[in-house]
């Protein structure tokens, strides 16, 4: 989950980064284009965000299945951490 | 004091921090545009202990806990995503699965040379066709002469050309599917030997080398450019008995386990790299931008490091 979360946090942050910087954000001038380009290949690196997604959702699954809590119902948990959300 | 970190944490995190920023920092941007690979960075490394944070100090590392490795590999990625990749892959790909699997003969072995970064390790898993099915491994191993005889290929290795130490998968049984797959040790000499002698780091001619397993051409990536990454060729490659890792049949289940722990790295690294960026567009949205850009394009270093 942290993997996920990190990776994708770190593409919104370069993408915004980049455009702070507006056209010298776009120029080897500034490291933050290369950190965009960096950035990208921990979404697809040691396994892809699908990957991680089925894997979160696999195991989320289990627990739920495995004890089922009374107040939650299978979806909303999925929902709650963002495993069924991009 | 910070919540989470101790006074050591800090001083390791404020050690790695100077380390970046003095010697990464520089060399970032020239490194991406070769892609080349930062020997003499590793080398300092290795020095500092940088490339066996976790590893028991009677194995050769620094015998920290994970959070220390983690901050290493933060610090890292805010300055130069590659080199935290090179620390990552190296750590939780190269040397882990030897240190959690691995027999103590072989830990002794193998693990005192990664942990102090006098050689590269890596990790081989992924096979062309299989992409991210990580059970689509096709590489068979076929025991022979009282070893195996390992045949296939891995893409998308992390130091396939610069490492020596690599663990990979390979099908023992192919009737059993995802338990059919056992761990071997392989070892291949590195392919900047030229380089290697000039710096004293990354080769050891007292490995076990084995013929037929090769390195393929360096892919010409898009980010993470002066890592190296190539295809590992097993061609016929004969590996005794003891660099088996671990049971026969225990292969995918173990590597799973070492992908588990390779992620809490690939997430530290991504942590610094947003970092990074946040605090250059934080830097150059304060100083009035193009003032700041005008003054930096005259100093060639402060483009590619970060103020402050």
């Amino acid at each position: 989950m942290a993997k996920l979360f990190c990776s994708e946090l770190a593409m919104r942050t370069t993408l915004a980064a980049v455009q702070t910087l507006g056209g010298a954000g776009y120029t080897s001038d500034y490291p933050v284009e290369r950190m965009l380009r960096d950035a990208k290949v921990c979404e697809i690196g040691e396994g892809t965000s699908e990957i991680q997604r089925i894997v979160i959702g696999r195991h989320l699954l289990k627990m739920v299945l495995a004890d089922p809590p009374e107040y939650v119902t299978p979806p909303t948990t999925l929902a709650s951490v963002g495993a069924n959300s991009s | 004091m910070d919540r989470y970190l101790t006074p050591e944490h800090e001083r390791l995190q404020q050690r790695v921090r100077a380390f970046a920023r003095e010697a990464v920092a520089p060399v970032a941007r020239e490194l991406d545009e070769t892609a080349t690979f930062p020997w003499e960075n590793v080398r300092a490394m290795g020095e500092m202990g940088l490339m066996g944070v976790p590893v028991p100090r009677e194995l050769g590392g620094l015998g920290l806990d994970d959070l220390s490795y983690i901050l290493t590999v933060e610090e890292l990625a805010k300055y130069d995503a590659s080199h935290a990749i090179t620390v990552s892959a190296h750590t939780t790909l190269g040397t882990s699965p030897i240190l959690l699997f691995g027999t103590e003969e072989q830990k002794q072995r193998f693990v005192p040379p990664l942990a102090r970064g006098e050689v590269i390790g890596g990790f081989g898993l992924t096979e062309p066709g299989a992409g991210s099915d990580s059970s689509g491994t096709r590489t068979r191993a076929v025991p022979a002469d009282g070893g195996y005889r390992l045949d296939g290929s891995k893409i998308f290795i992390t130091h396939a050309g610069v490492g020596e130490i690599f663990s990979v998968t390979a099908v023992t049984e192919p009737e059993r599917g995802t338990r059919g797959i056992t761990n071997f040790i392989v070892c291949k000499p590195t392919t900047d030997l030229e380089k290697a002698r000039e710096l004293g780091v990354g080769h050891r001619a007292d490995l076990p080398f084995t013929d037929g397993v090769r390195a393929g051409a360096k892919e010409d990536k898009m980010g993470w450019r002066a890592s190296d990454t190539r295809e590992l060729f097993l061609e016929n490659a004969w590996i005794p008995a003891d660099q088996r890792l671990g049971e026969e049949g225990r292969g995918f289940v173990n590597f799973m386990k070492v992908l588990d722990s390779g992620r809490i790295g690939v997430a530290a690294l991504s942590l610094g790299i947003a970092e990074g960026a946040l605090e250059v567009a934080v830097a150059y949205a304060a100083q009035a931008g193009p003032t700041w850009r005008r003054k930096s394009r005259r100093d060639d270093t402060s483009r590619t490091t970060l103020p402050g």
